[in-house]
């Protein structure tokens, strides 16, 4: 039993405890993100009932909350980890002591200041929503005064949206009028300059810094970082039930490395959707080429949904590359407010998923894909369905199943997609790159 | 979790080896002992415990043997203290308040002399507090003088008489009593921890707004087989990690109904104030049979929800010595069970609000609770006789039905014989 909304979400700098936190009166939750040097390192949930709260209380709060995490990025030195390695690292931990979290502030700091090899453009795909767009520019301003490279592709087109970029000089603005997320990042790919295209959803307002550690984050053979996305507000009881419900509040605080071995360990299909979320994502833009661009048949806009993110993770695991999640990197989401949005969420989640998992078949054929497609989700999504009646009659309705089921019938639609052999590419023919 | 011990462990006697965190694993050796309570600190605070059984281990246990389950128990907690004590560096250092610690006693002279030395050292060797904690005596309804003699073998250490019998009755008179802004309670069949007192002030300074502060009670001695099957089974079962309860809790479906995990009788410090604000201690609880118990788990309940915070801290610690024989152990859990029934009873009464908890916790109580340690028993798992069980649910019953307000009526005839 969570509260009601609205919660208020609060961040607390660890090397600055404020003497007495306060909440605003209205609150009926609290979420509580502990950060060092930015780095998220724990968080937990309080009663409005707990504030004020003094420094020493939330020190203990702190100190519960984050203690396993920095165990871990102690013991991996920040450096990505494989997600099978974890237990042994856990294994291995010494107790941290006090001047640890020194180290570890150091650490955070070092890796946060190096300077990035690479040269990034920022891509922001947006279609009709020239509000969220404005607030997402202003969010930029300081990467927009260092002269970054940034592209806004219009995938409406409307002259609201192109309006709200002539009024950031220094923003380009390319258009893509057929509809599709994965078109509109293909566009963004092709108009970009730099060697790393960092995508920015235009309900998301990154944090300040929050590029360099995805630049930062691309060794040799690393293709795609994705970094850490959180709540901006949790205002609305849709937009709790879109973090907690709809499994966005899942991302770990420990940097991952994903690759061949990740492909090859996981037991069902691989689950490439928990990398992390395309609203923070970023990706070395020769390999996009290489591998002939995001699947313009999938996500938003197109078939629906999700998707478009995972499909060319996948490829990219697939196509031998690594895939790191930097944590350090954070963008702040700004979940839908209505039941309405966060239902057709839900039905698009449902869609996408099923819809990434047969392309993602038709161009791997991993049969572990298809397995899960035709048969782990439909068994969930029964199950879930079977239980709906009983939750109803506890008065804990589960709203989100009925959206999801359709989702999965409707992306049967495209089962032949998995027995038919992709486009070799979705992008014009490209002259021979010779960056890098 | 690996268990550690299985039922032929359960035989007296226990030893009880301390291990610090920062320190190399030291090697155990049972000797005679049938198994190992080990108890983890981190810098002195108690940070975890393990229960190494003799036919799981052997009567030596080689370090290595034990690195893996030090870390998973005692890890966590260490790790947060060491960033807690970062975190706080810089914060004004823990204060002790003006305090009265009281002891509530009736003709247990011999155990009160170890209760009152511990605390007497424990005075006379902190510095730096403004003014030294004060020590009560409850001597509640006593038969002779023998209270009064011990006590009178202590500098320093005040007498206060409770004419009524009941323990709540006696509490309330070191109510009455105290003139400092805290009063703290310890049984008289035990001792605080060294760390007490300095958990108390932690958590006064990191919870000023506190109505009751409270930590774990860890065991003495393990000596007969009653005290070893009593923390087998989960002793006074309070975790050793921070909490802080208050009105309502995030995501328990069974606060505040669960008072049993708030805090224990034997350690427990409130704010004065709130104490007096509450009318005391209530005293148709602890009454002696036929309701024994429940008094300290009622004011609990009324602090957190009269609105002030239950601070409880692992560093502010008791060690206690557990009933030692079989049938007395079997009385404290029928006494548990009535206390709960008759508490489920009163707080569905006067906080309606709570009353889906209290049934929640009934209906978790019966099903899962008592059928997981009923089933245990036949496959070696559990610790008690399902005679301890049963008695609890006979106690629970019988608290359900009545026992609440039969209690009422006798305490007020109590208290008129008294006033006679």
């Amino acid at each position: 039993m969570r509260p009601s909304a609205p919660w208020t979400i609060l961040h607390v700098d660890l090397d600055a405890l404020p003497t007495r936190l306060e909440i605003p009166a209205e609150a009926r939750g609290v979420l509580l993100y502990f950060r060092m040097q930015g780095m998220v390192l724990g968080l937990t949930h309080e009663m409005p009932e707990a504030f004020p709260m003094e420094a020493g209380d939330l020190a203990r709060r702190a100190a519960q909350a984050i203690g396993g995490t920095v165990t871990l990025l102690l013991a991996c030195g920040l450096d990505p980890v494989r997600p099978h390695e974890l237990p042994d690292l856990w294994a291995d931990r010494g107790v941290p002591a006090a001047e640890d979290l020194d180290r570890l502030s150091d650490l955070i700091r070092a890796r946060r200041d190096a300077a990035p090899a690479l040269t990034a453009s920022i891509v922001i795909c947006t279609r009709r929503r020239p509000r969220d767009l404005a607030n997402c520019l202003d969010s930029l301003s300081t990467e927009i005064a260092g002269d970054r490279d940034i592209v806004v592709v219009d995938n409406g087109p409307d002259p609201e949206t192109r309006a709200v970029v002539e009024a950031h000089p220094g923003v380009r603005y390319v258009t893509e009028p057929t509809p599709g997320l994965s078109r509109a990042r293909n566009a963004g790919v092709l108009a970009a300059r730099g060697d790393v295209v960092v995508f920015v959803d235009d309900d998301v307002r990154p944090e300040p810094g929050w590029i360099e550690p995805l630049l930062g984050a691309f060794a040799p053979g690393v293709d795609v970082v994705c970094g850490l996305v959180l709540p901006e507000t949790l205002a609305a009881e849709a937009q709790i039930a879109f973090q907690y419900d709809l499994g966005f509040g899942g991302m770990g605080q420990v940097p991952l490395l994903y690759d061949r071995v990740f492909l090859d360990r996981s037991p069902a299909s691989p689950p490439v959707w928990d990398i992390g979320a395309g609203a923070n994502m970023a990706v070395r833009r020769r390999r996009v080429l290489e591998l002939g661009g995001f699947d313009e048949r999938i996500g938003p806009g197109a078939a629906g949904g999700c998707g478009d993110d995972s499909e060319y993770w996948s490829r990219v695991l697939h196509a031998g590359g690594a895939i790191v999640y930097e944590p350090l990197s954070v963008v702040r989401h700004r979940h839908r407010d209505s039941w309405d949005d966060l239902k057709r969420q839900a039905y698009g989640y449902g869609f996408g998923h099923i819809v990434a998992l047969l392309a993602q078949y038709g161009r791997n054929r991993d049969r572990r894909d298809l397995r899960r497609a035709l048969w782990t989700m439909p068994v969930w999504l029964a199950r879930r369905g079977l239980k709906a009646p009983l939750q109803r009659l506890l008065r804990k309705p589960d709203r989100l199943t009925g959206p999801w089921l359709r989702g999965y019938a409707g992306s049967l639609a495209y089962l032949p997609m998995a027995f038919r052999p992709p486009a070799t590419s979705f992008l014009p023919p490209q002259p021979r790159s010779d960056d890098e | 979790m690996r268990r550690t011990w299985t039922a032929a462990d359960l035989r007296a006697p226990w030893a009880i080896v301390e291990q610090e965190m920062t320190q190399p694993l030291e090697p155990l050796s049972m000797g005679e002992a049938q198994g190992v309570y080990l108890l983890l600190r981190h810098k002195g605070r108690p940070a975890g415990r393990l229960l190494i059984g003799r036919s799981a281990f052997g009567a030596e246990v080689p370090p290595a043997g034990l690195k893996a389950l030090v870390q998973d128990t005692g890890g966590p907690m260490a790790t947060a203290y060491g960033l807690y004590d970062h975190l706080t560096a810089g914060l004004a250092p823990p204060a002790l308040p003006p305090l009265t610690i009281a002891v509530c006693t009736r003709n247990r002279a011999v155990l009160l002399r170890r209760t009152l030395e511990a605390l007497v050292r424990l005075r006379d060797g902190r510095t730096g507090d403004a003014v030294p904690f004060e020590i009560m005596v409850v001597d509640n309804a006593p038969p002779d003088n023998s209270t009064r003699d011990a006590v009178a073998e202590f500098a320093g250490v005040r007498y206060a008489m409770e004419p009524v019998p009941g323990l709540d009755f006696g509490r309330n008179r070191a109510l009455r009593e105290t003139d400092r802004p805290y009063l703290g309670f310890i049984d008289d069949d035990a001792v605080p921890d060294h760390g007490w007192l300095d958990g108390f002030a932690e958590s006064l300074r990191d919870q000023p707004a506190a109505g009751a502060f409270t930590g774990p009670v860890l065991p003495m001695i393990l000596e007969t087989e009653a005290q070893v099957r009593f923390e087998a089974a989960g002793g006074f079962g309070e975790g050793i990690d921070w909490r802080s309860y208050r009105r309502r809790r995030w995501n328990d479906p069974f606060y505040p109904a669960n008072t049993g995990r708030l805090g224990t009788g034997t350690n427990m410090i409130f704010r004065t104030a709130t104490l007096r604000d509450l009318d005391g201690f209530d005293e148709a609880l602890d009454t002696g049979p036929p309701l024994p118990g429940g008094g300290d788990l009622d004011i609990f309940y009324r602090v957190v929800r009269s609105g002030a915070p239950l601070a409880y801290s692992p560093r502010q610690a008791v060690r206690h010595e557990h009933r030692q024989d079989m049938p007395g152990l079997r009385r404290q859990f029928r006494s548990w069970g009535l206390s709960m029934g008759a508490l489920i009873q009163k707080n569905a009464r006067h906080d309606p609000e709570t009353r889906a908890a209290h049934r929640r916790v009934l209906s978790w109580l019966l099903v899962q609770h008592y059928g997981r340690m009923l089933a245990g028993y036949p496959l070696g798992r559990a610790a008690l006789p399902p005679g301890f069980v049963l008695s609890e649910i006979s106690g629970l019953v019988q608290g359900l039905f009545g026992e609440y307000d039969r209690s009422l009526a006798r305490v007020a005839q109590r208290r008129k014989d008294h006033a006679a």
